[in-house]
């Protein structure tokens, strides 16, 4: 047996979807000379080449594209930037030391030492497993994006009368295109009192097909044998809890599941990296710094991210902070946690330490209409703006700028009722 | 006749009142760019769509390729138009923006492919 040979890499770049390719492009365009990413798969893109609808890159690209054009996009400048590209690849371990394990079966295993990491490994969907449905275990309950993978890859149809459970994006997605496939959606069924996806995945993808969206229901049983026969809707209280009454069987043989996404952190875990219990993702600071010095973390794998623009332009700041970190690591000193009012479930970045603006993304935990959103330096208002309605869904960015961080003591974002901040002013 | 509408032309999503008669519009309001007002327009005259779907390859890598329409077809001819698509075959090798099929839906828009599709390599 030979000793594995360790070789050197400026930015070693896990994960080649989105976030990835941006992360390596940005850090190959800010001086890094060797960057290479590490793909589990066969091909770069991600989940982006089975996302075949539009829609990608209207706010980064100004570009009205589909998954696979806007991989393409990155891929094109991944291949002329000459980023090294390692596919069919698994990074296996991480060191907080920057030394990466890797495993292909053609070179078997592969020691790379790194002057910074980007991970970039994404989310995962949360299972049928996962959520408390008694029953048995038929054939035809599948999460939505396998059903994607199935249907816009593989060429294999999932099923003819479908129930749809959770209205996160892709089963709103899916909803359109099995029905565009020929099959029947009867609905789409969300446990809380609004939708779960995106107001514009509603509608083009439910209202222009009839598809009925049926809220504050969950799905409590299956049943079939072989092949699901069929599902039981129930009504969900205030808290989520299934109701005894208002109960209903709906024939079927297809379920989905898209009831959300959870970063993918088990390497991140390895390298020590803190993780933030709200977002399921690394803590990061506004250069997507982890609290491990030389791993930066980027798009989903930090927290789920509501379009794949947003992803990738975090992603290229964290790229670039990766390429100037290999060729001069700096210490870290002056950290502040952002304080969040109780409306806001997270944020991120969590942690702000002046070095550059930037832009904090919060998520609300129920809608709220005709508020101000605000930042607060020590007891001083920076700044505030107005907005008509806020959803869980619908991630909110919060500018901030460099100055208003440094030598601040603490730095709070408040939501407040419009009419409550009127009634200060008189 | 009165309808709340989500413009879904990015994801802003705004939410645009249109007021209208016989399919004429009257007031638009709500919108916070042009695009808005054109998107209610069309929505109450003709619903326009992207079509995203997928044609069978022969020989390629993957049995699928991504396409879409080459401009918004009709609403109501996107089922017609994928169902149609079903029965088309087209040869690997294919290049992202290869025109596979030509005057879909009636209305003179083409299917144009949105991944490549690299021709399988025969096992020697």
């Amino acid at each position: 047996m030979t000793a594995i040979k360790t070789e050197h890499i400026d930015v070693l770049v896990i994960g080649g979807g989105p976030a990835g390719m941006a992360a390596a492009i940005a850090a190959r365009l800010a001086g890094a000379r060797h960057v290479a990413i590490v793909e589990r798969g066969g091909y770069l893109g991600g989940i982006l080449n089975q996302c075949i609808h539009n829609g990608f890159g209207l706010e980064l690209l100004k570009k009205d594209l589909t998954g696979p054009e806007y991989a393409q996009h990155y891929i094109d400048q991944v291949k002329r930037l000459k980023i090294t590209v390692m596919l069919n690849t698994m990074a296996i371990d991480i060191t907080k030391d920057r030394e990466v394990t890797l495993s292909n079966s053609k070179d078997g295993l592969i020691r790379i030492k790194a002057g910074a990491i980007v991970l970039a490994m994404g989310c995962r969907e949360r299972t049928a497993g996962m959520l408390s449905i008694s029953g048995t275990r038929p054939a035809g309950i599948y999460t939505a994006g396998v059903a994607q993978t199935l249907i816009n890859l593989k060429n294999l149809m999932v099923g003819k009368r479908v129930v749809i459970l959770g209205s996160g994006d892709i089963g709103l997605i899916m909803a359109r295109r099995l029905t565009l496939e020929g099959a029947k959606v009867i609905s789409v069924v969300e446990k809380s009192p609004y939708p779960g996806g995106l107001l514009r995945n509603v509608t083009q993808c439910l209202e222009d097909f009839d598809i009925p969206l049926i809220l504050s229901h969950t799905i409590i049983e299956v049943e079939g044998r072989d092949r699901l026969e069929s599902v039981t809707l129930a009504r969900v209280d205030r808290h989520g809890n299934p109701l005894k009454s208002r109960r209903k069987k709906i024939k079927c043989d297809t379920l989905l599941i898209s009831a959300g996404l959870i970063p993918e952190n088990e390497l991140s875990k390895k390298a020590g990296v803190r993780i933030d219990k709200k977002t399921g993702g690394p803590i990061v600071d506004e250069e997507y710094h982890t609290s491990v010095p030389g791993i930066f973390a980027c798009g989903n794998v930090v927290s789920v991210h509501d379009i794949v623009d947003w992803a990738s332009m975090d992603a290229e700041i964290a790229g670039a902070s990766a390429s100037l970190y290999s060729s001069k690591p700096w210490h870290r000193h002056h950290a502040l946690e952002i304080e969040l009012d109780n409306e806001i479930s997270y944020c991120v970045p969590q942690i702000l330490r002046g070095s550059r603006d930037t832009e904090v993304s919060i998520r609300v935990k129920r809608p709220i209409e005709k508020v101000f959103v605000g930042v607060r330096r020590d007891t001083m208002l920076s700044r505030s703006a107005y907005h008509e309605i806020l959803i869980p869904s619908e991630a909110l960015r919060v500018p901030i700028k460099a100055g208003a961080v440094e030598g601040a003591e603490n730095l709070s974002i408040f939501i407040e009722k419009s009419s409550s901040i009127k009634r200060e002013h008189k | 006749m009165k309808r709340d509408l989500i413009c879904t032309i990015c994801p802003l999503g705004c939410k645009v009142m249109a007021t209208y008669a016989h399919k004429k519009a009257t007031a638009i309001c709500g919108n916070r760019c042009p695009k808005g007002e054109a998107y209610a327009l069309s929505e109450i005259r003709n619903p326009r769509r992207i079509l995203t779907t997928t044609i069978k390859v022969e020989g390629g890598i993957f049995p699928l390729v991504s396409v879409r329409t080459n401009r918004p077809i009709s609403r109501d001819s996107m089922r017609r138009v994928v169902k149609n698509l079903h029965n088309t075959f087209v040869k690997a090798p294919i290049e992202i923006g290869d025109r596979l099929a030509h005057g879909v839906s009636g209305s003179g828009s083409d299917i144009v492919a949105t991944r490549s599709i690299p021709k399988k390599k025969a096992k020697p």
